[in-house]
């Protein structure tokens, strides 16, 4: 489960990462905040919780997502942390996943292909870009109903990434891949596109592009209206009433 | 909570409101199913602002309707970039245009006595519900761009989800407010349908397409009738 759901931001007995380091948390939080926190910790910060306002300042802003989890898997959780809050760390199965570092050209390539769905992922799942921006991305850029993850790779780190993409924790690519999850190879590759976008450290450009093309469609559609307009047959009133017009 | 009523709840509420009293309207009360055309009372405006409208909202329609359809072959056309652009800007360019139609409408009944005079209650809440969810349709469409892609592995499963009457509320949980602004404000159209002149979509004139053509000639003989008036007169 921790590997699963938690790892990709959270170690054991290796420091803080995205979020902050799980030893010893059963023994500063009480189990009820703990809970609370972990299925709805957006509404506990909200609430002017200051553990929780503390936590928020120290990780510069990033919120957790909230976690939806059944109560014996949460209890299956807390008793992990627990026993490793006893040993003082734990080793996480998925820290072995491949560094970015080791990709080939054409798994960034294939890691491109994937995020703008020129090739299809294996288990039918949306094409990244559906929702997500990186610069350089298709023709006018990627979806911006989430976030831009052109800094995604130095954000989360290497093994962090891959483990958001193999267990997409967050909250609607939850919904959406909860059954079509990423191949390994899929999420290496897509690791490596990742990190290959982020080597050049500007932020991707804001343009209007796509609404500029968008008004040059509507007065299009105007103009085919308008030509309608010309042969189209009157009221003989009208004219009638113009001529008698002084 | 709330979402639960308005994504789960509501939309069924709607779907039996909108069959009840559709069917009960025309059975009981045939004649109101009309669009209730002002073409007579003014013509010029009416042009500028229904033709752009139409086109834009039935283009839309049918946008919405196929992606639901089909999800995946869509999926598969916006496979490419440059096909998932033109969609896209077609789709964007469609909005604006039912959104200047509609905009024209607005003040067309505003600025014409004799529209005011004919416009009831159901009209104005219809403008209002109408301009909103283009207007919201547009923002989405704008600020969460590449909703004809998103559509298909969010929005689709949801509708999905509640034609085997089991509403998966998740899958929208986390969404946007706007996106669900215009996911409620869908299903606030098609519970206000019945009650408007919306109603006309139901009994659109298709055949008129293809039916045979017909010449009207009139054979009354048009100068005896003046002669029977000028009688009648004195």
């Amino acid at each position: 489960m921790f590997g699963k759901k938690c790892s990709s931001c959270h170690s054991l007995g290796e420091g803080d990462r995205t979020g902050p380091d799980l030893v010893g948390v059963t023994k500063r939080r009480d189990t009820a905040w703990i809970k609370k926190f972990v299925r709805t910790p957006g509404a506990v910060i909200d609430s002017g919780d200051a553990a929780a306002k503390e936590m928020l300042d120290k990780f510069k802003g990033v919120r957790m997502p909230d976690q939806d989890l059944k109560d014996d898997e949460l209890d299956a959780i807390l008793a992990y942390l627990a026993d490793c809050t006893a040993k003082g760390m734990c080793k996480i199965a998925t820290g072995k996943a491949k560094h970015a570092n080791e990709a080939t050209p054409a798994e960034v390539a294939f890691g491109r292909a994937l995020f703008e769905g020129s090739k299809r992922l294996t288990n039918g799942g949306p094409a990244c870009i559906s929702c997500h921006n990186v610069r350089g991305a298709g023709i006018l850029g990627g979806g911006t109903l989430s976030k831009d993850l052109t800094h995604a790779y130095p954000r989360i780190g290497d093994p962090g990434l891959s483990s958001a993409l193999e267990s997409t924790p967050y909250p609607v690519m939850n919904q959406v891949f909860a059954k079509r999850a990423l191949t390994s190879a899929e999420a290496f590759a897509l690791k490596a596109y990742l990190a290959d976008v982020s080597k050049d450290g500007t932020s991707p450009t804001a343009d209007h592009n796509f609404l500029y093309l968008g008004i040059i469609g509507l007065f299009v559609a105007l103009g085919a209206i308008g030509v309608g307009a010309a042969g189209r047959l009157r009221g003989v009133r009208q004219s009638i009433v113009k001529r008698g017009a002084p | 909570m709330i979402e639960n009523i308005v994504f789960g709840a509501f939309p069924y509420v709607v779907v039996v409101l909108f069959l009840f009293v559709t069917i009960q309207r025309y059975r009981a009360r045939g004649f109101t199913v009309t669009s209730l055309s002002s073409q007579f009372l003014e013509s010029r405006a009416l042009y500028w602002g229904s033709l752009p409208f139409h086109i834009g909202i039935i283009l839309l329609f049918f946008g919405h309707f196929i992606g639901f359809l089909i999800p995946r072959e869509v999926m598969a056309w916006n496979a490419s970039p440059l096909r998932l652009v033109v969609l896209e800007v077609t789709a964007l360019a469609a909005g604006l245009l039912a959104l200047v139609g509609l905009v024209l409408l607005i003040l067309r009944r505003l600025t014409h006595a004799r529209l005011r005079a004919v416009t009831s209650n159901a009209d104005t809440l219809l403008y209002a519900v109408l301009l909103a969810q283009i207007a919201t349709g547009l923002y989405v469409a704008l600020v969460h761009r590449w909703g004809s892609s998103w559509y298909t592995a969010v929005a689709v499963p949801y509708l999905k989800s509640l034609f085997v009457l089991e509403p998966n509320v998740k899958l929208l949980a986390d969404l946007p407010l706007m996106v669900k602004v215009h996911i409620a404000g869908a299903w606030v159209l098609f519970a206000i349908f019945p009650f408007t002149r919306l109603m006309h979509i139901l009994v659109a004139p298709v055949p008129y397409l293809w039916r045979q053509t017909q010449v009207v000639i009139w054979n009354r003989d048009r100068r005896k009738l003046r002669r029977v008036a000028a009688n009648e007169k004195t």
